[in-house]
C-alpha cells in the first residue's frame, strides 16, 4: 500500500530555542561542578586557577540557566504554580525544586571558592566602586576555607540531580522516540562535561593570568569527556532499540537530518584527529575548545529543537526555521551576552587579588 | 381600514410574538428539566464516560468540523483543535484509481493520558467523565504535556500562551447540546456519547461494529476512547508514506518556507 499525505497540518515546535539554552548553560553549571570537586578531592595541591575558573563558570552559568529555563515558559510569571501542589509523576516538578537547591549551593561553593580573590576591606579612601562591592561580598575577613570541601560535596551531588532530571525529563517521553532513551542523560551529561572542559579553556585564556599547568590539566578533561562522550554516541547507535532505528528512518528521508548526521561526524572526526595530537599547541587547543563547545550545543539542538520537526503520527518532517525575535536568534544571543556581562562583572570584582593562594 | 381587518391584523400579531416566545419558553423549559443534575465544569458528569465513534465510511473530509470547533473554540490563526487530514492511497503497480482516506483527527480522551502525569502543576486534567481538560488559568505553558501527547492533540495556544487541546465541547456537552464538530457533521460521520451506557448511540455502534473498530496508536497503551470504523490498519501506527509539500507561512500569511 503507497500512502501520500495529502492535506496535514504542520505542527510547530513547542520548545524553543531558550529550552537549549537552558540545557547548555546549566551542563556548564553543573559540570564544572564536577570538574572542581574532583580537582579537589584528586589532587594534593589543587590547581587555584582551575577553581577559579570553575567557580566563575559555574556562577555566571548558574545564574543564567534559570533566566532562560523561565523564558521558555510560556507563562513565566506563574512558576509559583509549580510549588503550590504535590506532583510526583512529573520529572519537572521535581526539577522545579532540585534547581533552586542548585542555584542556591553552587552559589556558595563558587563564592567560597573566589572569596580569597575578592578584596579585603581597607580604610583607603582611594578605592573605587568595583572594589568597595567587592569588599562587601567578601561578608567579612573570616577563615571560610574549611567549609568549602563540605558545600563541594554537597554541590556535586546537588549537580547530578540536576543531570539527572535534566536528562530523564526528556527522556521520559514515550511520544517522541528519538528521546526516549537511556542513552540520553549520559549523552546530555558527558556532552556539557565536554563543554564545560572547552569554556574552561577558553575562560583560561581570555581572564587574566593563564596558567599552562590549567591547561595541560583541562587538555587531559577534555580528552576524557570527548572519549566518554563519543563511547555514549557509539553504544546508542549500536544497541539503542528505539531512537537509534527512528534516527536511521530520518536520516533515509530527511536532507536536514542527512545534514546534521554529517555535522556531527565530521565534528567528531576533527575533534578526535586534533585531540589523537600528543603536544596540542596553544591555538590548536583554542580551536579544539570552541568545536567542543559548538558540539555541545548543536548536539542539543539536534536534540532539542530539530526532534521536535519529526512528526509523532505523519510522513517527512516539519519546517522549522529559526525566528529573528525573542523566540529564536535574539533569545539566543540575549542569553549569550546576558552570560559574557555576568562573566565581565565577575572577573572584574575578583581581578584586585588575582595571585591568591587557598590556605589548605 | 374596516374592523374585521383591523381584528384580523392584531390577532397576526398576537400570534407572531407568542411564535417569537416559543423557543425561550422551550429553553427555560430545558433549564428547569437539567437544573436538579447540575454539575461543575471540572468535575464534569459524574458517572458518564464520554467517548466519540467516527466513521470513516461516512466522512466526505469536508472539514466542516473543522470550521465550525474554530468558530466555536476560537483557537488563533493556524491552530486547531481539530482537523480532516486527507491521504492517498493506491496499490502497488496498481492500473486502479487511487483511493482518498479522510482522517478526522482530535483529542482521543485517552482512558490512560500521557500528557496528564507530565504535568508539573496539575492544570490539565481528566474530569469524571473522561474529558481531559486545561485549566489555563493554572498553566504555566511548560509544553510538556505537547510534548508527551503520541497525537499531537495539544499545542501552546498563541494567544492565551497555554496548552489548548480539543475538549469534546465540553461545555456544550453540560449544556445539553453537541460538539460544534458532531453537530455540524453533514455525512453524521461523528457520533458522541457515554460509553457507560450499553443503550447509547455510540456502544450500539461500537457493538454492530465491533469487528471493524480502531484506534490511533494501539500499542501507545493509551487507550484512546475515539474509535474508527472503515480505517485500514496502514493507518493505526505512524504514517508510513510520502509527506505532502508543507509551506511555513508567517502571521500575517506571507510564505517563509516550504519543503517536501
Amino acid at each position: 500500500m503507497v500512502i501520500k499525505e495529502i492535506f496535514t497540518p504542520d505542527i510547530a515546535i513547542t520548545w524553543l530555542p531558550w529550552a537549549v539554552q537552558y540545557f547548555f548553560m546549566m551542563g556548564l553549571a553543573y559540570a564544572s561542578v564536577w570538574v572542581a570537586t574532583i580537582h579537589l578531592f584528586s589532587q594534593p595541591k589543587p590547581d587555584d586557577r582551575l577553581l577559579k575558573l570553575c567557580a566563575c563558570l559555574m556562577l555566571t552559568a548558574g545564574i543564567v540557566a534559570p533566566i532562560a529555563l523561565l523564558a521558555d515558559l510560556h507563562q513565566p510569571l506563574r512558576a509559583w504554580h509549580f510549588y503550590a501542589q504535590v506532583r510526583p509523576d512529573s520529572w519537572m516538578w521535581y526539577g522545579a525544586f532540585l534547581l533552586p537547591v542548585f542555584s542556591g549551593t553552587s552559589a556558595v561553593f563558587a563564592w567560597l571558592l573566589l572569596r580569597q580573590y575578592l578584596p579585603k576591606h581597607t580604610t583607603n579612601q582611594d578605592s573605587d566602586w568595583v572594589n568597595k562591592i567587592g569588599q562587601l561580598l567578601r561578608f567579612g575577613d573570616w577563615d571560610s576555607d574549611k567549609f568549602i570541601k563540605p558545600i563541594a560535596i554537597i554541590t556535586a551531588l546537588s549537580a547530578c540531580s540536576i543531570a539527572l532530571y535534566t536528562g530523564m525529563e526528556t527522556m521520559a517521553i514515550k511520544a517522541r522516540p528519538l528521546w526516549h532513551t537511556y542513552w540520553l542523560p549520559p549523552l546530555m551529561a558527558m556532552s556539557a562535561l565536554l563543554a564545560a572542559c572547552g569554556t574552561l579553556v577558553v575562560l583560561n585564556r581570555l581572564l587574566t593570568g593563564y596558567q599552562q599547568r590549567t591547561q595541560d590539566s583541562l587538555l587531559l578533561w577534555v580528552r576524557a569527556s570527548f572519549g566518554l562522550f563519543a563511547l555514549c554516541l557509539i553504544g546508542w547507535a549500536l544497541f539503542d532499540k528505539g531512537s537509534a532505528p527512528e534516527a536511521a528512518l530520518l536520516l533515509e528521508t530527511s536532507p536536514s537530518w542527512q545534514l546534521a548526521a554529517i555535522w556531527v561526524l565530521v565534528t567528531l572526526a576533527v575533534l578526535a584527529l586534533m585531540l589523537a595530537i600528543r603536544h596540542l599547541p596553544n591555538v590548536a587547543m583554542l580551536i579544539v575548545s570552541l568545536t567542543a563547545i559548538h558540539l555541545a550545543w548543536g548536539f542539543r539542538w539536534i536534540v532539542l529543537i530539530q526532534a521536535q520537526t519529526d512528526p509523532k503520527y505523519g510522513a517527512g518532517t516539519y519546517l522549522y526555521q529559526l525566528p529573528w525575535g525573542p523566540e529564536g536568534l535574539l533569545g539566543i544571543a540575549g542569553t549569550f551576552g546576558l552570560w559574557l556581562t555576568l562573566m565581565a562583572l565577575v572577573s572584574e570584582l575578583i581581578r584586585h587579588t588575582p595571585a591568591a593562594k587557598l590556605a589548605r | 381600514m374596516d374592523k374585521s381587518k383591523r381584528q384580523f391584523l392584531g390577532k397576526m400579531a398576537s400570534v407572531s410574538v407568542g411564535a417569537a416566545l416559543i423557543p425561550v419558553v422551550q429553553v427555560y423549559a430545558q433549564d428547569d428539566k437539567r437544573s436538579p443534575q447540575m454539575h461543575s465544569a471540572s468535575e464534569g458528569q459524574v458517572g458518564k464516560r464520554y467517548g466519540m465513534v467516527i466513521d470513516l465510511r461516512r466522512c466526505v473530509g469536508c472539514q466542516a468540523c473543522t470550521v465550525a470547533c474554530t468558530i466555536e473554540n476560537q483557537p488563533p490563526l493556524g491552530q486547531f483543535r481539530t482537523t480532516v487530514q486527507q491521504y492517498e492511497v493506491s496499490q502497488q503497480e496498481d492500473t486502479t484509481p487511487p483511493a482518498f482516506l479522510m482522517l478526522p483527527r482530535l483529542c482521543n480522551h485517552c482512558e490512560k493520558p500521557p500528557c496528564i502525569p507530565v504535568c508539573p502543576t496539575g492544570a490539565t486534567f481528566q474530569r469524571k467523565d473522561g474529558i481531559v481538560v486545561v485549566n489555563n488559568e493554572w498553566c504555566v505553558g511548560c509544553g510538556y504535556c505537547v510534548q508527551a501527547c503520541p497525537y499531537d492533540a495539544r499545542f501552546i495556544n498563541h494567544d492565551t500562551n497555554t496548552a489548548d487541546k480539543c475538549t469534546f465541547c465540553a461545555h456544550r456537552l453540560d449544556a445539553g447540546l453537541l460538539p460544534a464538530c458532531v453537530e455540524t457533521c453533514v455525512g453524521e460521520a461523528r457520533v458522541i456519547g457515554d460509553l457507560n451506557d450499553p443503550n447509547s448511540q455510540i456502544s450500539q455502534l461500537l457493538a454492530t461494529n465491533k469487528t471493524d473498530i480502531k484506534v490511533l496508536k494501539p500499542t501507545a497503551n493509551t487507550a484512546p476512547r475515539v474509535f474508527y470504523i472503515g480505517m485500514s490498519s496502514a493507518f493505526e501506527h505512524r504514517i508510513s508514506g510520502q509527506a505532502p509539500v508543507r509551506t511555513l507561512l508567517t502571521d500575517t500569511g506571507e510564505e517563509i518556507h516550504h519543503g517536501h
